[in-house]
């Protein structure tokens, strides 16, 4: 990675704290660029868009910086992190919340046998621990677009993918090598 | 087992080479949706198609993704695509082209970061590991050139970057209509049962599709045969073989049965600092300065601490921001999460740790005097970053909550204490046992056991930690969830890898 190459960009919304992604990043030596707003996307090789707060508060908070289009329309890649994955399907249990809609499905409350939050390092299918701290699930309409899952009482879905849309349950920004090895991957897709 | 038909495609028309050989082209007609939809008719579940355009000229072209398109529109068979690609911009492209997954040969050797990123990325069903081989080596570049790498080797590499199917494929037989090769198939699938294994080359009649199902292949791709009529596919599929092995899941679906889960025990070493440096005895070598908490952090991290905490003692009020300040710079140097605690009195207090990078912060003392604290800060901030910290004594056949670091005695029942952080928002509760704290006689069991009945959430054990088995006994016996440790650690007695290796050996899931 060098230096020359565009920035990736990370989404600011809902005073949410961004601070562990961009460190990560910057571990990583990948450039980097805090975005706002949304004329500030045309300058960003791709978006990570960050887990912060609850479900209902990030969405008026989007609504209210314009960037709902924007993220829709956005063709470059886009990584969706924890809360930033469930915001792109259709609604979210968590305070009632229509999301973003880019992926078909819901975002449901983990299941009343298991241990919520679902909180710690769990073994993804494709490979590596992942840190997690969540609790509600992504369930996509189309089984297709999960890339990886990780048990915690059943299978449940930790990654997506549709077109540029990506989104992780767990958070690379503190899940040691697997973490930035996917954040690296998702750089190297970004260049 | 699977038949799969195969379709290579040069320029727009479906052609077979004679072993790889583009000089030795046999033109089946123009049409590529014409006879992948008569192999659909025929029964077929699953193709094959290979952009030798692609593979020859080391692009990906617009031609082939079109017809990638058109295909996908026209047939419901799973469509598998190889050829071409070199970089993750063009398995994405492929993909979205319609592909069901996609067949990588020469990446997997020149660019091993891009065939992983792949996986990670697109996850493990869509990425195919294409293993060309002549004799014992693994041929890329359109079988010109070798790796130097031995088919068993090059197993255990795609095994390693999470790649759970491979397409095997005797070069020597390709094309070739002399039989597949068995013995290659079965020496695979007993070196490698984890591996779904898809045979090709050689297969001209109905016995060497037999020959190939019962070495154990999982699939089996078929070109030439197919193409020529030597062999007749709806009757292929009718011998099959039913006796034999199908394909199985390729990986776990959601919404299936319930498995165990892998959640990992955590093993979380402690700093206690005081003024911005670490206190207690620090008997490690080779660190430029032992009292650095950052320069600890680091090599925990490095060592595989699965999360960090970190106890401030001093908590004096000039000695807030020297905290915040240090945890500022543990947050720029690890990639693991961290909880910090001591003299937390105040959501503005807790908000300025999180805000510095802390994941985590623990609450003890101020929780104890004003319990509605706990609530105050798992309401602004989050029950996932609110850890209540509880100092416990055992007194008679209750324990009894300690405060200001077990100096006061508050008398209040610690399990009831426990019930009531949970239900005031805390996210995980760090009980430490002060009877056994610095002791090394291991964790108090019974008090981990008695909160664990009453509360429903993560519990990390501290305070004892001594012999490997009196950890494995925390989490066996204790039911904890993490254990935390700091002098085991610090002296070296034990590595994170030591304790890690013994609560594996007891069957808990660790991260190694």
């Amino acid at each position: 990675m060098n230096s020359v190459s565009p920035p990736i960009g990370i989404l600011r919304y809902n005073a949410g704290n961004i601070g562990s992604v961009q460190r990560a990043l910057a571990r990583l030596d990948i450039p980097v660029q805090v975005i706002e707003t949304p004329d500030q996307l045309q300058d960003v090789s791709g978006l990570i868009f960050p887990g912060a707060g609850a479900a209902n508060a990030a969405m008026r908070d989007l609504r209210e910086r314009g960037l709902i289009e924007s993220i829709r329309s956005f063709q470059k890649p886009f990584l969706g992190l924890c809360l930033g994955m469930q915001l792109l399907f259709d609604f979210s249990e968590e305070g009632t919340t229509e999301c973003l809609g880019i992926l078909k499905g819901k975002v449901k409350s983990l299941p009343e046998n298991v241990i919520r939050p679902h909180m710690g390092w769990n073994r993804l299918s494709t490979g590596g621990y992942a840190y997690f701290v969540h609790s509600y699930i992504c369930e996509p309409d189309d089984p297709g677009v999960i890339t990886q899952t990780v048990q915690y009482g059943s299978p449940i879905c930790a990654g997506v993918r549709q077109k540029n849309f990506f989104g992780v349950q767990w958070h690379p920004e503190k899940s040691a090598e697997a973490g930035d090895q996917f954040l690296l991957s998702f750089a190297q897709l970004c260049k | 087992m699977q038949i799969i038909p195969a379709i290579d495609v040069l320029e727009g028309k479906v052609v077979r080479l004679q072993q790889g050989d583009f000089d030795r082209v046999t033109d089946y007609g123009n049409d590529p949706l014409k006879i992948a939809s008569a192999y659909a008719t025929a029964g077929a579940k699953r193709l094959h198609l290979v952009n030798l355009s692609g593979a020859k000229d080391q692009n990906l072209s617009g031609n082939f993704l079109e017809l990638l398109r058109e295909l996908r529109v026209s047939t419901d068979m799973k469509i598998q695509v190889g050829g071409g690609m070199r970089s993750l911009k063009d398995i994405q492209s492929v993909l979205d082209a319609g592909a069901d997954a996609v067949v990588i040969g020469t990446m997997l050797f020149e660019n091993q970061e891009a065939a992983r990123a792949a996986v990670t990325l697109f996850g493990a069903d869509r990425i195919i590991a294409a293993l060309d081989v002549e004799g014992d080596e693994v041929k890329i570049r359109g079988w010109k050139t070798g790796s130097g790498v031995t088919l068993g080797d090059a197993c255990r590499q795609v095994q390693d970057i999470g790649i759970r199917q491979i397409l095997v494929t005797d070069i020597t037989r390709d094309g070739m209509g002399e039989g597949v090769n068995a013995a290659l198939y079965r020496r695979i699938k007993k070196n490698f049962p984890g591996l779904q294994l898809l045979g090709s080359g050689g297969v001209s009649t109905v016995e060497d599709v037999r020959a190939a199902a019962e070495s154990g292949c999982d699939g089996l791709v078929i070109g030439k045969a197919l193409l020529s009529g030597t062999l007749i596919l709806s009757e292929t599929l009718a011998s099959d073989l039913s006796s034999l092995p199908t394909e199985a899941p390729a990986g776990a679906k959601v919404g299936q049965p319930s498995l165990p889960s892998y959640l990992a025990v955590r093993v979380i070493p402690c700093l206690d600092v005081d003024d911005g440096r670490v206190v207690k005895g620090i008997g490690f070598q080779n660190l430029r300065d032992a009292g650095d908490p950052v320069e600890l952090a680091k090599r925990y991290c490095r060592e595989g601490a699965d999360e960090l905490v970190f106890l401030d003692i001093s908590a004096t009020h000039r000695s807030r921001s020297t905290l915040v300040d240090l945890v500022r710079r543990v947050a720029d140097a690890v990639n693991i999460p961290f909880t910090v605690g001591g003299g937390v009195r105040s959501v503005d207090d807790a908000r300025a740790l999180l805000c510095a990078g802390a994941d985590k912060v623990a609450v003890n003392s101020a929780a104890v005097q004003n319990p509605s604290l706990l609530s105050e800060i798992a309401n602004e901030l989050g029950s996932a970053n609110t850890v209540c910290a509880i100092d416990a004594r055992k007194v008679g056949d209750s324990w009894i909550v300690l405060t200001r670091g077990g100096r006061e005695n508050t008398g209040m029942d610690a399990i009831a204490w426990a019930t009531e952080a949970v239900e005031r928002g805390a996210g995980e509760l760090l009980v430490t046992s002060f009877d056994r704290d610095g002791t090394g006689e291991g964790f108090d069991t019974e008090l981990l056991t008695q909160i664990k009945q009453v509360v429903r959430i993560p519990v990390i054990a501290s305070g004892g930690a001594g012999s490997l088995q009196s950890i494995v006994d925390a989490v066996k016996v204790g039911k904890a969830d993490a254990i935390l440790a700091a002098s085991i650690f610090h002296f070296g007695t034990f590595s994170i890898g030591d304790v890690k290796r013994a609560l594996q050996q007891a069957s808990f899931p660790v991260r190694l």
